[in-house]
């Protein structure tokens, strides 16, 4: 017999790490199954501000995934982890994948193409030297 | 160690005192004399308790407190303190970049929102370019010239006696109104809530751990000991010097003569160097912070240790944080803006210490380091205090404001 996994209380909300202990972001929302007289199953967990902002309130959800099509459309989407790779949940979600093969660092990264325009946005060495 | 420890403590004092410390104190003293010494008091308790759990918190469990809240208590709560700190926030920052411009004005004469663009891009420029130690460190430093009102105070050697009774909270006994506003924006100056999650993502930033709480302990007593010393100061100045002369603090030009009556024509650059820095130095504390609470609310890498690049919504967070912040103060009075926003940061401290509560009696976070009977009961206390704040502050601003 499996421990029952509480997902509201150990998998929502939470931080998500991946295998190289980088902030993949919080689990917005988890995706179901529905099963003809079973109970639905775990298929993933999601990182999305629109999930997250739908949750507080239903119409935001479409106002930022307006915004994102509008920002960069190519990018725009939610990032969908297979229930799968969930390694550990508690105070913290741990996945078994390295994130960057997953799109979590899509908007980090074009973003910081812009940043890096910026004088002091990008360079060697540390920051502050 | 000592030096890791002074370090510390001079950085508690930086933050503590800010335009809205040095605007609400110096009138709070001008018209009410010592009698809201008990203000500083009362505020200084609060922001000890609730910022060594801060500092516990994150030393134990590497979570910060917006960590913890939409960990916690989800997305539907968190999205209520969330957006009420940053409206309060950005209306903050506003008021400490406004502090900067008219200390430029106090020392050049020319109008001060002349000087609200050049500060807003150096305050940008040193969260851009330099990493957490330079910002908190180096600033921090820089503030001690406002050590200047406690020597001053001690200079104009007050009623000693009349300044201790003055400890104990005592009715007004005319302007009522005006004396409770004066009070919670006292509180809530002092008890400024972008302090606590600042103070838990400075301890993430240097790494506490378990082994580092005898010094969260001895940085959130001493050093905020020390800042409300700083801000006692202020307000014994304001009441010697300003009061008896009949002058009402209603622009920072008349709060000059704090340091003037005692330091002759030293005064006015110590004034000067002490707004700038102080309300410069909090100004970056604030920046941070907004960016540390929607960084940490959703996730994203965050870190002021970073190049902007490698956390690009982090360093796009505070630099609009800044932009906008600019553009409110040069069409609001950075002193009229700073009593309003010192009153309403009283108004959302329930929503932020209240889960501070919930989290810190949960073992899943502190393991063996949750609170005990009497700080729960101290911060219930709190939350008690900060509600009626909350319901008294926007009632008390239209009648006392």
């Amino acid at each position: 017999m499996v421990d029952p996994l509480p997902l509201v209380r150990d998998v929502l909300d939470k931080q998500i790490y991946d295998v190289n202990d980088a902030k993949v972001g919080k689990v917005d929302g988890i995706v179901l199954l529905p099963r003809k007289g079973r109970p639905p199953r775990v298929l993933a967990i999601e990182s999305d501000i629109p999930c997250a902002l739908g949750r507080v309130w239903r119409p935001l959800r479409r106002c930022a995934e307006r915004l994102q099509e509008w920002i960069a459309p190519e990018i725009a989407g939610p990032t969908t982890i297979g229930f799968e790779h969930v390694v550990k949940s508690g105070i913290d979600v741990q996945v078994g994948i390295d994130a960057k093969r997953t799109n979590a660092f899509v908007w980090d990264a074009w973003l910081g193409h812009i940043v890096a325009l910026i004088p002091g946005g990008k360079g060697r060495g540390e920051k502050g030297e | 160690m000592i030096l890791q420890l002074a370090l510390g403590i001079v950085t508690a004092i930086g933050g503590f005192i800010d335009v809205g410390a040095i605007a609400t104190t110096a009138l709070a003293g001008a018209l009410f004399g010592y009698q809201l010494v008990w203000a500083v008091l009362v505020g200084t308790l609060c922001v000890i308790l609730l910022t060594e759990m801060c500092g516990r918190l994150a030393a134990v469990s590497h979570h910060t407190l917006a960590d913890a809240v939409r960990e916690r208590l989800g997305i539907r709560y968190f999205a209520v303190p969330l957006f009420l700190e940053v409206v309060v926030d950005t209306m903050v920052l506003a008021a400490e970049i406004g502090g900067v411009a008219i200390a430029l004005h106090l020392a050049t004469g020319i109008d001060y929102r002349v000087f609200v663009i050049p500060a807003a891009l150096a305050l940008w420029s040193v969260l851009w370019f330099g990493n957490f130690s330079v910002v908190e460190n180096g600033v921090a430093f820089l503030g001690l010239v406002a050590v200047s009102f406690v020597f001053g105070m001690w200079e104009m050697r007050p009623e000693w006696g009349d300044v201790a009774r003055a400890a104990i909270p005592s009715l007004p006994s005319r302007d009522a109104a005006q004396y409770w506003f004066l009070a919670i924006s006292i509180v809530g100056s002092v008890l400024q809530p972008f302090l606590l999650n600042f103070y838990a993502s400075g301890a993430v930033e240097e790494k506490w751990k378990i082994k580092d709480l005898w010094m969260n302990r001895t940085v959130a007593v001493f050093g905020m000991s020390f800042g409300s010393l700083i801000a006692v100061g202020i307000l014994v100045l304001a009441a010697v010097v300003i009061g008896p002369r009949g002058m009402h603090v209603d622009s920072f030009e008349q709060a000059v003569f704090t340091l003037v009556a005692p330091f002759g024509e030293w005064g006015l650059s110590l004034f000067v160097a002490s707004l700038a820095v102080a309300c410069f130095g909090a100004g970056a504390d604030l920046s941070l912070n907004l960016a540390y609470l929607v960084s940490q609310g959703f996730g994203w890498n965050w870190s002021e240790n970073l190049k902007p690049h490698e956390d690009a919504r982090f360093a796009l967070v505070y630099s609009f944080a800044i932009l906008l912040a600019a553009a409110v103060v040069m069409f609001a009075d950075p002193l009229k803006l700073t009593m309003v926003t010192m009153a309403l940061n009283g108004a959302v401290a329930p929503f932020i210490v209240f889960p501070l509560l919930i989290v810190m009696n949960d073992k899943a976070y502190l393991r063996d380091q949750t609170n005990g009977l009497l700080t729960n009961v101290l911060t219930s206390v709190v939350i008690l205090i900060a509600f009626v704040i909350a319901i008294v502050a926007i009632p008390l601003e239209v009648l006392g404001g």
